[in-house]
């Protein structure tokens, strides 16, 4: 966890930044309504640190304190929806991309497309575009995020692999080969406990097997074709032990510390594991571990495939303040403060220039094979009572991981009753 | 007690006390308002949210679309009606009954050897009571790192003793994990059994023993008909507020296993969680609270009934 102080101490490097081409200082005039005597945000921990480091730097400025609320992600979603329903004072809240729909079905968001006008075009389309509701944008965001694929090197060398599996059927034959040769135990690494991260995971393998998890008119199509066959090959990577048994009770986040003992050749994981994985504090695998496209599936003939996440700012509807949160929200979502961000956490930026800036894609190599996984990304459904939906989705197909029905029939279960809700 | 004594015992003398056009309360109105504080808080704080959750169980709402519609006891019904919340509901049951049996056993079992002198007996009995100093957040976290698959120490010490070769899923196994779940939440109550079975152990009188034990009665006869009949109320006491604790489990699931895996950890404590927080469906959550508190309310009366008459009688 990167904590304030060290968001605080690496302001330094803010000044590397400029260097590279960047704003530090506002390019935008501040609003002329009345000052509001303090703004309250609702984050995750996740931008926790970085946005009372940026908010400090805002205040000192525009003598407005702010209020950070630092949650930890699973209890964010319930601490905005009880604070903004029970009509607690909010500003600004944190919005993932899974809960745009319903925080805007209960009318707690206003449209920022008056606000961030025709910057929008200066978006990676994938960031702006999962937050984009009928044409009405409902928060602006702070980073972009997708899966992308972990490899240890040095492990791949010892096998004779010089570069890694490009379909997930090569990965489970590469992984079978080092078991072989005693280098590891379990090829893959999954975050698969019954949880958010695992219908992640599911998503961009059904993506990568063709499929998706609702067909055009609405209905959930978990239980046919790539649906199934995703689950399929999630229960046979665990029979076949291709895949580390532990795997159903790690989480997306907990998975990252395994990956980091050096014991596996291959993780999925967010942007953040980049950071995580290269940090001498915890890590063992330091620059032995490369990033590269997801696997596709040669069965399906696909490339890659991912999913994307990732959050951004929303401004309430109850806001007294809205401009000033705006000011704040452009403030902490800069270019300069993206690449703080891209720095200390390994968030991917936001903002397209980024990606194609020389001395940027000069400190950060990977930047660029980070945007093409984008490519290949698809969302999670965007619809009103997502986290109910993925709750029976998660029990079901965790049901088939562990062994007690089949994924035909987890799966039928599951349509059953995400169709009733 | 009259106003009388009242302002004696303030150290005045009845007359001082006594201001032009002031009337002293009688003793029921004092006596009121002496209590309304208390009172207010209690309504305030524990009748008000159980009316409200009652009431709040016969509507369907939602926070994401606030429009509530009373559906009567159609939430009860739905809720009862599911196989997954009946499952739950066998799930609570299951460590309910398995937490009790496993922890009042060792409880008394423990609070018998601490009760016999011994060299250092201060010194465990201080260790004994350890745990209950852990709050359970941490002992939760504590737990879930010996059980881990990958790092933790139980697979480390039973590889080590070569009990297994293969690291096993000790919170990755429906089968494993709600019991796993249960020897965390052991080590961290049972100090509690100990202290109270210990406490009601040094009112059992040594003569009773030692007549007992004339009579020939062994160690089990002597504990059957001498020992038991002085644990029983303290039994009693530790039974009501353990099945409370037990039946309504949280946190520990919540911490340790999420629910899962495969849901064999969703108790009905979690179950009520995720509808009313994750779900949002504040009607069929509070429907769900109010089964346990029921559940729990009629477990304790039958407990009281069938366990004072034997205890106290």
């Amino acid at each position: 966890m990167v904590t304030r102080r060290q968001f605080l101490v690496s302001a330094s490097a803010l000044a590397g930044s400029v260097g590279m081409g960047l704003h530090s200082s506002r390019a935008w005039a501040a609003p002329t309504s009345p000052k509001p005597s303090k703004l309250v945000a609702i984050v995750t921990s996740t931008y926790g640190p970085a946005l009372e480091a940026f908010a400090k730097e805002w205040t000192k400025q525009t003598g407005i304190p702010v209020e950070v609320i630092s949650q930890s992600y699973d209890t964010t979603y319930t601490k905005i929806v009880t604070a903004l329903a029970g009509g607690s004072a909010t500003d600004i809240v944190i919005v993932d991309s899974i809960w745009t729909a319903g925080f805007v079905q209960a009318g707690f968001l206003q449209p920022l497309n008056g606000f961030v006008g025709s910057a929008t075009k200066d978006l990676v389309p994938v960031s702006i575009d999962q937050r984009t509701i009928d044409g009405k944008v409902y928060s602006m965001p702070i980073s972009n995020e997708a899966k992308f694929f972990y490899y240890n090197a040095d492990i791949l060398k010892a096998g004779g692999y010089n570069t890694p599996p490009r379909t997930w059927e090569e990965a489970a034959k590469i992984s079978q080969d080092l078991k072989d040769k005693k280098l590891v135990k379990h090829g893959t690494i999954w975050g698969w406990q019954q949880s958010e991260g695992l219908i992640c995971d599911y998503v961009a393998l059904v993506n990568g097997l063709g499929g998706k998890l609702i067909d055009d008119g609405g209905k959930w199509i978990v239980n046919q074709g790539p649906g199934v066959k995703a689950l399929e090959f999630m229960v046979d990577q665990l029979k076949s032990g291709g895949a580390d048994p532990s795997s159903i009770s790690l989480s997306d986040r907990q998975v990252v510390d395994s990956f980091s003992a050096g014991e596996h050749a291959f993780l999925m994981s967010w942007s953040f594991a980049l950071g995580a994985l290269n940090n001498p504090k915890n890590s063992k695998v330091v620059d032995k571990v490369k990033l590269d496209l997801v696997p596709g599936f040669a069965s399906a003939g696909t490339t890659s495939t991912s999913v994307v996440g990732g959050s951004g700012f929303g401004v309430t509807a109850t806001t007294k303040a809205a401009d000033w949160a705006w000011d704040l929200i452009q403030f902490a979502t800069d270019r300069t403060r993206q690449i703080e961000i891209f720095k200390i956490r390994s968030n991917v930026p936001v903002w397209k220039e980024l990606y194609t800036n020389p001395a940027v894609v000069k400190e950060y190599p990977y930047i660029s094979q980070m945007e093409r996984q984008f490519e290949y990304a698809t969302w999670r459904p965007n619809i009103q009572n997502y986290a109910e939906l993925s709750g029976v989705l998660q029990l079901q197909i965790h049901k088939a991981l562990s062994g007690q029905v089949s994924p035909q029939a987890a799966l039928d279960q599951a349509a059953t009753e995400m169709a009733k809700l | 007690m009259t106003s009388i004594d009242l302002a004696e015992r303030a150290g005045q003398t009845p007359g001082a006390a006594r201001r032009p056009g002031f009337t002293e309360p009688n003793e029921t109105t004092l006596a009121w308002l002496l209590v309304l504080p208390s009172l207010l808080i209690i309504l305030g704080i524990k009748l008000y949210p159980l009316a409200y959750s009652l009431w709040l169980s016969g509507f369907k709402v939602s926070v994401l679309s606030p429009v509530a519609r009373y559906v009567g006891t159609d939430n009860y019904v739905a809720l009862l009606t599911n196989p997954n919340f009946q499952a739950s509901l066998g799930r609570t049951l299951y460590f309910t009954v398995a937490s009790l049996v496993i922890q009042m056993v060792l409880g008394i079992s423990i609070a018998l050897v601490l009760n016999t002198p011994f060299r250092g007996r201060t010194f465990v009995r201080a260790l004994v009571l350890l745990p209950w100093a852990v709050p359970t957040v941490v002992n939760a976290v504590l737990w879930q790192w010996i059980y881990h698959p990958q790092f933790g120490a139980l697979n480390g010490l039973l590889n080590l003793v070569g009990l297994i070769d293969q690291n096993v899923q000790w919170l990755g196994s429906p089968y494993l994990a709600m019991n796993m779940v249960i020897l965390a939440d052991t080590w961290k109550t049972l100090p509690l059994y100990v202290i109270m079975f210990l406490a009601a152990l040094q009112t059992v009188p040594d003569e009773l023993h030692q007549a007992a034990a004339v009579d020939g009665a062994g160690f089990w006869k002597r504990f059957v008909h001498v020992t038991l009949p002085f644990l029983k109320p303290t039994m009693v006491v530790v039974l009501v507020l353990r099945t409370m604790e037990t039946f309504r489990v949280f946190d520990i699931i919540f911490l340790m296993t999420a629910g899962g895996p495969a849901g064999s950890t969703t108790v009905i404590g979690y179950y009520a969680y995720l509808e009313a927080f994750r779900n949002l469906n504040f009607g069929a959550g509070a429907a769900a609270a109010n089964i346990i508190v029921f559940s729990v309310a009629l477990i304790s009366l039958a407990y009281l009934r069938l366990l004072r008459t034997r205890a106290f009688d």
